[in-house]
């Protein structure tokens, strides 16, 4: 049980900057989760704070303490991986038992705790099989079993479900949500997928291309993305991002002009150009324009239905905009309608440097 | 023809294949059965024709009574010579294996300043024969050579041992480095994390799991050893089986077939390793990493 705090870190290998100066404080006992596409340095951050890699610049602190040049072994972090990476010669108590092996655990006390992470995880069974023997979900669980038997301060996952098939996914990512509440160990989760990240974080720090880009709860990252990056990366699909122009009195996606509520435009006053987005369940599709609500006429280019609600994807002019609608509304490809969306519900982008305007 | 599966070959190629391979071993299968049927026999079997032949346990009585063959009636020490040439070829196959197992993991792992030069100077070493080295090897023996002739005697062992060794290491270290460069990081990574040190990650997670490699080279140096004889004919002061057989070669008159004897039994684990490491290098992918 540890906090950890990153001040800084750049990492390089050789030309490439992997990290630029990032700087994420993480608390005692929290789930944080590491959320990027791929190439964005989240393992990496990730190998960091194991110790794998050294920054090239920067310190890391456990609980106040520098450890930025510990090796591995001497901090005490649990760490599941992609692959599992489990022992294949091993079988699984072993492979379980392996850390405590290492430091020189009496018998009857490794016997005790493997079977009671054995227990907690549900594979008593499987301790005499090796790990080709058993299914990608039964691995996974040895592999987190090998990371809790040291009982570590700090609980790494890299990825940890991608390797899992949709539907034990689900199962698994809630497992490991009330896993880390029940011992509290402070976590930190690599992951690509937005879902998974919104689903089982207490906090999202969000990374593209070595850089930190916003940090926050999930609500926060999704209502209230910092960047434009957050907004087109997180959600499914992703927030709608409109380059607008703005005259000073009217607003102009492409060549088609509509107008806003004064209250908005007092907002982007003094601005030539900036980003608008909303998220596609927040965008109402009707034949006329309400209160308070930005309005524009398109054109519905295809509906795809999803079960529950359906994507509606309309066009403006080349612009084209995901609208999430619930199932029970009919509409007809073809078919001019106007977008509306509360002027609450916009986020405001600057042109320029893609950061969300701070105006309310 | 009606079409298989891919990896089904049609009989007929199948039979083809055989056909050329039997063909191409005959001449060597030949030699290898003159040579034991003669170590049993009066005379040496160099035809077809077997009327003065006859088969007797006689030449490898003598053998293992240590008679050698130019005067049939002086004796010399047989086991001793099996003893020092075991003791040479574990010696070879034991530092190949260590140095191997080890650079190739540094190798194959660790980035150092003069990683690729090492491999490539490697790579040059391994192209030159042994005999061609063995001018400066001698030099290098006399310049460390202990005078008394007790001393020597030991040292002779050892530095064979590490000469003829040195001859083995860079195909071992390179077959290594492959196998090392197999093995995913993220297993080494997580004995890292586990709390082991690199000499321990090398030898309790990455050794077991290459260890069909290890074999191999052990192998290879254990039959390196065994056979040389240009390196422990100019170093060794003790005979070996190989330098026994070639001393009686050196007389004009000498009895061949207990000659032969000494050939079958000097041949026999390198038959035997080589038919046992066959089957271990088919092994090496079919069941050398699982995950």
């Amino acid at each position: 049980m540890a906090s950890i705090v990153l001040e800084n870190i750049t990492k390089k290998f050789g030309k490439v900057t992997a990290l630029d100066g990032v700087n994420l404080q993480i608390d005692d006992g929290e789930f944080i989760v590491l959320l990027g596409p791929s190439g964005s340095g989240k393992t990496t951050l990730m190998y960091l704070i194991a110790g794998i890699y050294r920054p090239t610049s920067g310190r890391i602190l456990f609980d106040g303490r520098d450890v930025t040049n510990l090796p591995p072994k001497e901090r005490n972090v649990g760490l599941v991986f992609q692959n599992w990476a489990l022992y294949p010669h091993m079988k699984v108590f072993d492979n379980i038992a392996f850390p405590l092996t290492l430091k020189k655990t009496d018998r009857n006390t490794i016997q005790q705790r493997v079977h009671e992470v054995a227990s907690m995880l549900k594979i008593e069974a499987l301790l005499e099989r090796y790990p080709w023997q058993l299914s990608g979900g039964q691995q996974q669980r040895v592999a987190i079993a090998r990371a809790l038997v040291k009982q570590p301060q700090i609980l790494l996952f890299d990825e940890p479900l991608s390797n899992l098939d949709a539907l034990l996914r689900i199962g698994v990512r809630t497992e490991l949500k009330r896993l880390q509440k029940d011992l509290k160990i402070t976590s930190v989760y690599v992951t690509h997928d937005q879902a998974e990240a919104l689903a089982i974080a207490d906090r999202i720090a969000v990374i593209n291309n070595g850089k930190l880009i916003q940090v926050g709860t999930p609500e926060e990252i999704y209502y209230k993305p910092r960047h434009t990056f957050v907004a087109g990366f997180v959600g499914n699909p992703p927030a709608n991002l409109l380059n607008v122009e703005f005259d000073g009195t009217k607003l102009t996606i492409q060549t088609k002009t509509f107008q806003a509520p004064v209250e908005l435009l007092q907002k982007i006053s003094g601005r030539r150009r900036i980003v608008l987005g909303f998220r596609p369940e927040k965008g109402i599709l009707l034949d006329r324009i309400t209160e308070n609500a930005v309005g524009i006429e398109v054109q519905i280019y295809e509906v795809e239905s999803m079960g529950r609600e359906q994507i509606v994807t309309v066009s403006i002019e080349q612009t084209m905009v995901k609208v999430l609608r619930p199932s029970e509304e009919k509409f007809q490809v073809g078919q001019r309608l106007f977008l509306c969306v509360d002027i609450k519900d916009l986020m405001l982008f600057d042109f320029d440097t893609n950061e969300a305007l701070d105006v309310q | 023809m009606s079409l298989g599966d891919v990896e089904v070959r049609s009989k007929s190629r199948q039979i083809f294949y055989s056909i050329i391979l039997i063909a191409f071993s005959v001449p060597v299968i030949m030699a290898f059965s003159m040579l034991v049927l003669s170590s049993f026999a009066n005379q040496m079997v160099t035809n077809f024709d077997f009327s003065k032949v006859r088969f007797t346990l006689r030449n490898w009585q003598l053998l293992f009574q240590g008679r050698i063959a130019i005067t049939g009636g002086l004796r010399e020490n047989i086991f001793l010579y099996l003893i020092s040439t075991a003791i040479v070829a574990l010696g070879v196959a034991i530092v190949t294996t260590l140095v191997g197992t080890l650079s190739g993991y540094a190798i194959s792992r660790i980035r150092f300043k003069g990683r690729k030069f090492v491999l490539l100077m490697m790579l040059m070493l391994h192209a030159l024969p042994g005999s061609i080295l063995i001018v400066g090897v001698y030099f290098l023996y006399r310049l460390w050579m202990p005078t008394s002739l007790n001393a020597l005697r030991y040292f002779s062992f050892f530095y064979v041992i590490v000469a003829r060794a040195a001859l083995e290491v860079p195909l071992s270290v390179w077959l290594m480095k492959g196998f090392f460069d197999l093995l995913p990081w993220e297993i080494e990574w997580s004995a890292l994390v586990d709390g082991a040190s690199r000499l321990k990650t090398w030898a309790k997670i990455m050794m077991p799991l290459i260890k069909p490699g290890v074999v191999a080279i052990l192998i290879f140096g254990f039959l390196a050893g065994w056979q040389d004889i240009i390196y422990v004919r100019t170093f060794l002061i003790d005979k070996t089986l190989a330098t026994f057989i070639e001393s009686n070669l050196e007389a004009e008159m000498a009895y061949m077939p207990l000659l032969a004897a000494a050939a079958t039994l000097y041949l026999l684990p390198t038959i035997f390793f080589y038919i046992s490491s066959q089957k271990l290098l088919f092994k090496v992918y079919a069941g050398g990493i699982r995950r």
